[in-house]
């Protein structure tokens, strides 16, 4: 049935609200995004519900988009932007344009297999988290080509992160995350950093929202190609980290982004106490 | 990724399982390259427990048809699993690479 359901999947359009929307950003992966979509079409539409597939390109300059939208599928969504703006940027507009009862984002080079979805979907569907987040660090992930260096670089910026925002998230940049759909869009309508550290920026907003968020161990190979320079992506993040903190501080002093989790279970009384470890935490 | 191979006379069989990419390409195109070497023409190349094929995979795949019939044989990829067949087709490969899909894909296109 796998291949029959991509068919349909590819031929027919969704009737109703879909029950899981993917997002990939892309920046010149005309090498790499074929065999993405190829794969992960393949086994979400063996799973059984309707979903739809969000490419939010930013801006690239080979034939990434002419190749996705060659590809003619019926149930996928091109975003196309005039020019690059980062990482950050495109994943905001394909979570913004999305309709699924739950949002996942995935990189475009398939570093964590498709099929690792099945464990960050069931935490949110059994009600238990409202944001799941694909981990290289925790126990009982398996990393593989990952370099000497990333792999400093990442234990670097982790400590950085749970000294500078006080998230306790051991892998805050894995390409990988879940979302229950109204944490996703509203995430996402606060967040403002347009480089690859928005993952950051997400979290961190997250907690100070009082979502729950749960980190799962994945898969993930590293995808040869990758052009991360360390020191550089170090640099960028350690910036970025002071402008969360920034943005953290003016919502505080303005009122602007009240922390509130516009879910039905809220808390009040969880949320004052909250708001108050953040105030704690944004000074320290 | 594992790789089994089993040859007869000029036609070898060749069994790949799990992720093929970008880091087994290299591994990959040595071992085809020695089978040339060897006498093999005719490869004959499974799929079918091949979960994610790449791009770096499918240009190996492409250049191993060129090397099959300018030594005045062929390449026959048989059956491809359901995400490998997706992405030849996305890819237009399927169009240029010789495929004896599975009953599944034979029955799914038919259906189309």
């Amino acid at each position: 049935m796998t291949l029959a359901s991509y068919r349909k999947w590819a031929s027919v359009p969704n009737k109703g609200q879909p029950r899981l929307s993917v997002v990939i950003p892309t920046y010149n992966e005309e090498w790499r995004i074929l065999p993405t979509v190829g794969a992960i079409a393949t086994h979400i539409s063996s799973l059984g519900f309707e979903w739809e597939m969000i490419i939010a390109d930013d801006g690239s300059s080979d034939s990434t988009v002419d190749l996705v939208r060659s590809a003619d599928l019926a149930n996928l969504n091109l975003l196309v932007a005039d020019t690059n703006q980062g990482k950050g940027s495109a994943v905001r507009r394909g979570v913004l344009a999305s309709r699924g009862e739950y949002v996942l984002f995935a990189d475009a080079d398939q570093s964590t297999p498709i099929e690792q979805m099945d464990l960050l979907l069931d935490p949110i569907r059994r009600n238990e988290a409202d944001v799941t987040v694909g981990s290289r660090s925790t126990d009982g992930a398996e990393v593989r080509g990952k370099s000497l260096a990333r792999h400093a670089m990442s234990k670097g910026l982790n400590a950085l992160v749970r000294r500078g925002l006080g998230l306790d998230i051991d892998d805050t940049q894995c390409g990988f995350k879940l979302f229950e759909a109204n944490a996703a869009r509203h995430l996402f309508s606060l967040q403002t950093i347009d480089g690859f550290s928005f993952d950051l920026e997400v979290l961190y907003l997250a907690k100070r929202h009082n979502y729950r968020v749960l980190e799962v161990p994945v898969e993930w190979i590293d995808a040869p190609g990758s052009t991360v320079a360390p020191i550089k992506v170090a640099f960028l993040f350690v910036l970025d980290l002071f402008k969360i903190r920034w943005h953290g501080l003016r919502r505080q002093s303005t009122g602007r982004g009240r922390p509130l989790r516009p879910s039905p279970s809220h808390d009040m009384g969880h949320l004052a106490a909250s708001e108050s470890d953040t105030a704690k935490e944004l000074l320290k | 990724m594992k790789t089994t191979v089993e040859t007869k006379l000029r036609t070898s069989y060749i069994s790949i399982e799990g992720r093929f990419d970008a880091h087994e390409v290299a591994r990959f195109r040595e071992q085809m390259d020695d089978l040339l070497a060897a006498g093999t023409n005719q490869f004959r190349v499974d799929l079918s427990t091949v979960n994610f094929i790449d791009s770096s995979a499918l240009a190996a795949l492409v250049a191993l048809s060129r090397s099959a019939t300018t030594a005045a044989g062929s390449l026959e990829i048989h059956n491809p699993s359901a995400p490998t067949q997706v992405i030849l087709e996305l890819t237009g490969l399927d169009q240029a690479l010789s495929i004896i899909a599975s009953e599944e894909s034979s029955n799914s296109v038919q259906a189309n």
